[in-house]
């Protein structure tokens, strides 16, 4: 991988020795220079660097061997262009979503068929932007030209030199609402002009990408920091708040949408894969340990090998997404539960030496198969050296998968020489249900369902009266959440309230009922500068009501 | 399916009926995985061949370590051995091994010098790795036991210590070390002190030092050095940097209390020649690399890791590809045993050796009778196939000894047009037919200005290289006349051979005539005119007239060079060489049946060797039918998006549209949009479908590590790739 990267840096390297020099001018200079001269110019290293611009395949080839050798074998072209996954994009504005959505839509026929025939929907396509376009035209012409002057003076913003892609876009987005607005434009009008626009913006495309190739693609450190020096996130501020419904989290397979097409292509790869068990098996006798990777979970497949290959022999089956896994778990489970031994010696290397002897004094193989190497829990050096030490044993046999982009770099060369890795792609698109089910996803935990239903299973247990005093909160802060800076409701205030409600009797009774959610962090208390208590709810407004939403009906 | 997924355990036990009972009889214990091929015959070729790869490293091992190792075993034995009165109070003698950055291959030289500590010096080594070193307890401990420990072992027989000093691990001390060392040699060495304490050093050996945390090991030292005046402990380094790492990590209290002496080992790139050409660029191990294939495995060794033990275990792996599942590789043995191994083979597998590539231009230099016969007479393609592998044989013989003539000849030319190792031309001239291109053209032209004491200094060497070769196969060259069975067979063999020894044989007879005629030329011709030249010049010179000069050296160009006897030679010497080499260095891809001893289907093995994982990842995400092969993903740009994706897919694609930050909310919009283009927002902002796919795939994204959640601002998340 970062050999792409490096293949690719290196070429452009001898582009920037290129450039700087006119090619004129360098021609007539090596010209004038006396064949002899020319030679002194070859022996004296200091000055190899303008004889290396005059080209000719033979001066080339010596140069190429006075310079450290570059790899030829390892580079092919059916390699990933490193450029692909590396490459800084120039800016990215919040405009680059919605061409690509726009593009989407464009290239695929049957939505252009749509939109002929209802032009309202065109308009809902477009919502987003036409919101953004409720400014007249000139007035947008003239801040954009402001804003166009300001980039090209503002070197030190995030903005890298060929990112134009935003202009060309508006001045597209404005054709279109000109085309839309004026609303008595025929359809057979518009039909032409969106294929002509279809068609740009292919070609542009394209040519954005030749420029990209042949300019663009210098890595400088200086864009990195360029990327990050802007504290500003330049994104809109939608929230997931605008959702009606964003509390579904039912994580059950089912939920899972794939392709009938899709779905046969998958079964085939799988198929595919199966024919590899009898050659991982021979890999495996000779010592070597397998490594899958690609896309798609590898679960079932390390199954289907475990139970058609390996059902003679031990195995341990290790998932390493398992977030609550340790080392001492997998060694524990070798050696008190496999071979019978009482207790785990501390240090990694007396636990080596003890199962390589054990097994060995047995004959027995152990297998050991690792879903997700790269997990979570074993990301840390340690467990990496044990497992490397164990895989090195002559009778234990590792087969392992990787998921992570970043995995590789868990491993330094005295790591991956004890793992002795055959790489296997075994890119197989099934969804991860199992593995992700651990994860702490985005989503869920954004769209609050954990907390939400956290917050029910607690609301369900609590009598009558503790429900009240919650409601009043809850409603309390709903009611102040225009205010900016909401403290909380004073315990005198919801003491008061609660005895009208004839919740509790005593303050004492109201504290004891506070404990509880104080215990369960459902409810925060600050202590304000004139001593008085306030008592919060820390969760999302939005959230809240939707709880008491679902409360009340 | 059901018996792997738990939310309380990550670990599970499948033990398939294993039971670590020892009363249970060896045999049934004794599995058959390691035999599940043993009844295929290319494993046995297989595991053959590797056997006497495998010994033929050891071999080599043994001899490149050993100089080395002497060395730093008689340094030790100068300590504590004869006199102690140069030994400093408080000082450690110590070692330091400077072994170069590829670990892995230290592994096995470290053994070696264990071993031979053990054998010459004293059976107490202790050996520290840094993994077993967390604290300096740990290390101390390790160190005590590892030395008392092996002792126990050898007393075992005797069984006389063995119950008072069952020690646990937690008691090993430094004070434990110390009584059980007085108790152990000076008591009952009262009588014959000197003898016994001078072969019973302590030697403390730290592969990797670099790995330890510095402060652990001053304290080591430290302690060591309060003891040095009672126990005679010597410790060895093995520094993976430069000596400079030793004195950066032992501040001055330290580094005063050790003697240290610096030994080094050869670089790893010395090694891999050394390797390669004694092992692998040889005819005498019948399983060959094409040219791509070796390159890529030096390029990796070069490029990557810099391991010789990876370059080995990819040559490995290669050869495993070689042999896997196919029969007919079984050819692939010492020439000896060639003819069995073609008796033994099945009608099949001669089928499949007719269907090889390189058969083909064979066949068609033949007439037809013999077509018909070597596609329908099984018996007679048997010997043809033999006389061709024979052949083979003999051209790999020929072809080695080209490839090193070469190099040795070249190795001192200027510019390196072929390369300086072996194995470079090796490369060269497996790749393509090298008489025809440029540089070896080139390389030939600067050979023949060569002078007359040069080049004889190269033919000499040449000439010790062909005596070399010759010797080693001469003992094979008995059973090489063997195949008498088909008396036909033999003189057609024996009549082909232009190649293989007799190829040798000639050379040798050839560059010792050169040799010969070379010492005893004269230079006359080239001296006079050399002479004449000068004198004109001193004559013509005084007036310094530049323009005259330049005609005078005008004139001297025309003038047409009378040769030498020696430049006469040592033009045949060149053409002769030209030819010879036209001769030997034909490319292995040209030759008959080369596919059974040549591995070249470099293309499947590198996939495996150097694995591109984040390359499979992102050609799966952006353009999923390279994989899926189905026909609604194909798409007109690997930029553009279509809502027939699967889910992972276009959520990739539509985030690498986004900076740093992504709006979880506009990056859903732009999805659901994709997904189901003919609805509103409205309708979008209700679909509970469409946020659960959503929602899936941006949790796979994140178990992928292409985004983490930020704090930064509401629902947005962080991109980690740029």
């Amino acid at each position: 991988m970062s050999s792409e990267l490096k293949g690719k840096v290196s070429d452009s390297e001898t582009e920037t020795v290129d450039l700087p020099e006119t090619p004129s001018r360098r021609t007539g200079r090596t010209r004038q220079k006396p064949k002899k001269y020319n030679d002194f110019f070859e022996l004296s290293p200091s000055k190899r660097k303008p004889r290396r611009v005059s080209t000719s395949s033979e001066e080339d080839e010596i140069i190429d061997d006075s310079c450290p050798q570059k790899p030829r074998a390892l580079f092919s072209d059916d390699d990933v262009e490193g450029q692909d996954i590396f490459k800084f994009k120039g800016r990215h504005t919040k405009h680059d979503l919605q061409n690509a959505v726009r593009s989407a839509m464009m290239n695929s026929p049957k939505v252009i068929l749509t939109r002929l025939k209802t032009p309202k929907k065109v308009i809902n396509l477009h919502s987003p932007i036409r919101k953004a376009a409720g400014t007249p035209r000139h007035v947008r012409e003239v801040i954009k030209k402001r804003i166009i002057q300001e980039v090209d003076s503002d070197s030190s913003g995030d903005f890298s030199g060929s990112s134009s892609d935003f202009v060309p876009d508006e001045s597209e987005n404005e054709e279109q609402s000109d085309s839309s607005s004026s609303s008595s434009t025929s359809v057979e009008d518009e039909k032409p002009q969106r294929k002509d626009s279809v068609k740009t913006q292919i070609t542009r495309n394209r040519n954005n990408k030749m420029k990209i190739k042949d300019s663009e693609y210098i890595v400088k450190p200086d864009n990195y920091f360029m990327m990050n020096s802007s504290k500003k996130i330049a994104t809109s501020d939608h929230t997931l708040a605008r959702l009606k419904n964003m509390n579904i989290q039912d994580n059950s397979p089912d939920t899972v949408h794939i392709s009938t097409e899709h779905r046969k292509k998958i079964a085939e790869l799988n198929y595919n894969h199966r024919q590899l068990f009898d050659r991982w098996l021979y890999e495996l006798s000779e010592n070597f340990s397998i490594i899958l990777y690609g896309i798609g979970s590898k679960r079932t497949l390390l199954q289907q090998f475990q139970a058609e290959k390996l059902n003679k022999f031990p195995c341990i089956m290790v998932n390493g997404f398992f977030p609550s896994l340790t080392i001492k778990d997998i060694l524990e489970s070798i050696v008190v539960d496999l071979l019978g031994n009482t207790t785990v010696p501390s240090n990694i290397g007396s636990v080596v030496k003890l199962i390589d002897s054990q097994l060995s004094e047995n004959g027995v193989d152990l297998f050991l198969i690792v879903n997700n190497i790269d997990g979570p829990m074993l990301r840390n050096s340690k467990s990496q050296v044990t497992l490397a030490s164990l895989s090195q044993i002559k009778n234990v046999h590792t087969i392992a998968t990787i998921d992570h982009i970043n995995a590789p770099l868990l491993w330094d060369y005295s790591k991956l020489s004890k793992y002795n890795f055959s790489w296997w792609d075994v890119t197989s698109f099934v969804p991860y249900t199992e593995e992700t089910s651990f994860e702490n996803s985005i989503m869920t935990h954004k769209s609050g369902a954990l907390q939400l239903s956290s917050l029910r299973s607690v609301y369900q247990s609590l009598t009558s009266n503790s429900k009240g005093i919650f409601t009043i909160l809850i409603e309390h802060q709903l009611a102040n959440q225009k205010q900016a800076h909401y403290q909380g409701l004073p315990f005198k205030d919801l003491y008061s309230k609660c005895r009208e409600q004839f919740l509790v009797s005593s303050d004492l009774a109201l504290r004891a009922q506070l404990t509880e959610f104080l215990d369960h962090k459902l409810v925060k208390m600050k202590r304000t500068l004139d001593g008085s208590e306030n008592l919060m709810i820390p969760i999302n407004n939005a959230l809240l009501q939707q709880f008491l939403e679902q409360q009340t009906s | 399916m059901e018996s792997t997924v738990s939310v309380s355990k990550g670990v599970f036990l499948f033990p398939n009926g294993f039971q670590n009972s020892k009363t249970l009889s060896k045999k049934k214990t004794n599995l058959l995985f390691c035999k599940l091929f043993q009844e295929e015959c290319w494993y046995l070729t297989y595991r053959k061949n590797w056997e006497a790869i495998k010994t033929k490293l050891n071999e080599l091992n043994q001899r490149s370590y050993s100089v080395l190792l002497n060395d730093i075993v008689n340094y030790i034995k100068q300590f504590y051995g004869s006199e102690e009165a140069f030994m400093l109070e408080g000082i450690i003698p110590s070692a330091t091994l400077l072994t170069g950055v590829s670990q892995p291959d230290h592994v096995s030289q470290f053994d070696a010098l264990i071993n031979i500590i053990k054998d010459e010096i004293s059976p107490h080594v202790a050996i520290v790795n840094s993994q077993d070193s967390l604290s300096l307890k740990h290390i101390v401990e390790n160190m005590v036991w590892q030395l008392i420990g092996n002792d126990l072992k050898n007393d075992e027989e005797c069984d006389v210590l063995s119950t008072k000093h069952k020690l646990k691990k937690s008691q090993c001390t430094m004070k434990t070390l110390k009584t059980w060392y007085h108790s152990k040699y000076t008591n009952e060495s009262t009588n014959k002190k000197k003898k016994s304490i001078s072969t019973k050093t302590l030697v403390i050996v730290i592969p990797d030092f670099e790995s330890f945390n510095c402060h652990l090991l001053q304290d080591f030292v430290m302690i060591i050095s309060s003891y040095i005046s009672s126990l005679p402990i010597v410790l060895v380094f093995g520094v993976a940097t430069s000596v400079s790492a030793l004195h950066k990590s032992f501040p001055y209290e330290v580094s005063s209390k050790l003697l240290i002496k610096v030994f080094h080992s050869h670089s790893s790139a010395v090694y891999m020649n050394q390797v390669l050409e004694d092992i692998f660029l040889t005819h005498t191990v019948p399983f060959h690399l094409s040219g791509k294939a070796f390159e890529l495995l030096t390029d990796v060794f070069l490029f990557y890791d810099f391991s010789v033990k990876g370059l080995v275990q990819s040559i490995k792996y290669c050869m495993m590809d070689h042999f896997y599942g196919d029969n007919t590789k079984v050819l692939c043995c010492k020439r000896e045993d060639l003819e069995e191994a073609i008796l033994n083979l099945s009608p099949n597998d001669l089928e499949s050796i007719r269907q090889l590539k390189s058969f083909r231009p064979y066949l068609e230099k033949q007439d037809c009778r013999t077509k018909i016969s070597l596609f329908e007479d099984d018996q007679y393609f048997r010997d043809a196939l033999y006389k061709e592998l024979m052949k083979l044989h003999d051209y790999l013989y020929s072809f080695y000894l080209c490839v090193k003539l070469l190099s040795t000849l070249i190795k001192d030319i200027p510019n390196n047009l072929l390369g300086k190792t072996v194995r470079e031309v090796y490369t060269k001239c497996a790749t393509e037919c090298i008489t025809d291109t440029p540089s070896f053209k080139e390389c030939m032209q600067l050979l023949s200005f060569q002078s007359q004491i040069k080049i004889v200094d190269t033919i000499t060497g040449a000439l010790k290289l062909l005596n070399s070769h010759l010797q080693s196969v001469s003992p094979i060259k008995p059973l090489q006349a063997t195949p008498k069975k088909n008396n036909n067979n033999t003189d057609k063999v024996f009549a082909h051979r232009e190649l293989g020894e007799s190829f040798a044989k000639t050379v040798r007879v050839h560059l010792m005539t050169f040799l010969r005629q070379l010492e005893n030329a004269n230079t006359e011709a080239s001296i006079s005119t050399a002479m004449d030249t000068d004198t004109n010049d001193n004559v013509e010179n005084v007036p310094g007239s530049r323009y005259k000069l330049k005609e005078k050296l005008l004139k001297a160009t025309r003038v047409e060079k009378i040769q030498s006897e020696f430049e006469m030679i040592r033009c045949r010497f060149i053409s002769y060489l030209e030819e010879m080499f036209a001769k030997g260095l034909q490319p292995p891809h040209t030759q008959t049946f080369h596919e059974i001893m040549f591995f070249s289907d470099i293309s499947n093995v590198k996939k495996h060797i150097v694995g591109a994982p984040r390359g499979a990842l992102h050609t799966a995400l952006s353009d999923p039918a390279h994989y899926l092969q189905c026909s609604c993903c194909r798409l007109p740009s690997p930029e553009s998006v279509a809502g027939t994706l699967p889910d992972v897919c276009l959520a990739y694609k539509l985030h690498r549209e986004c900076g740093k930050h992504i709006n979880l909310y506009d990056w859903l919009q732009a999805f659901a949009a994709v997904v189901k283009p003919g609805e509103n927002d409205e309708q979008r902002h209700h679909d509970p479908i469409i946020q659960s796919r959503f929602t899936r795939a941006v949790a796979e994204l994140q178990f992928l590590g292409f985004i983490k959640s930020s704090k930064r601002k509401t629902d947005h998340v962080m991109r980690l790739t740029w």
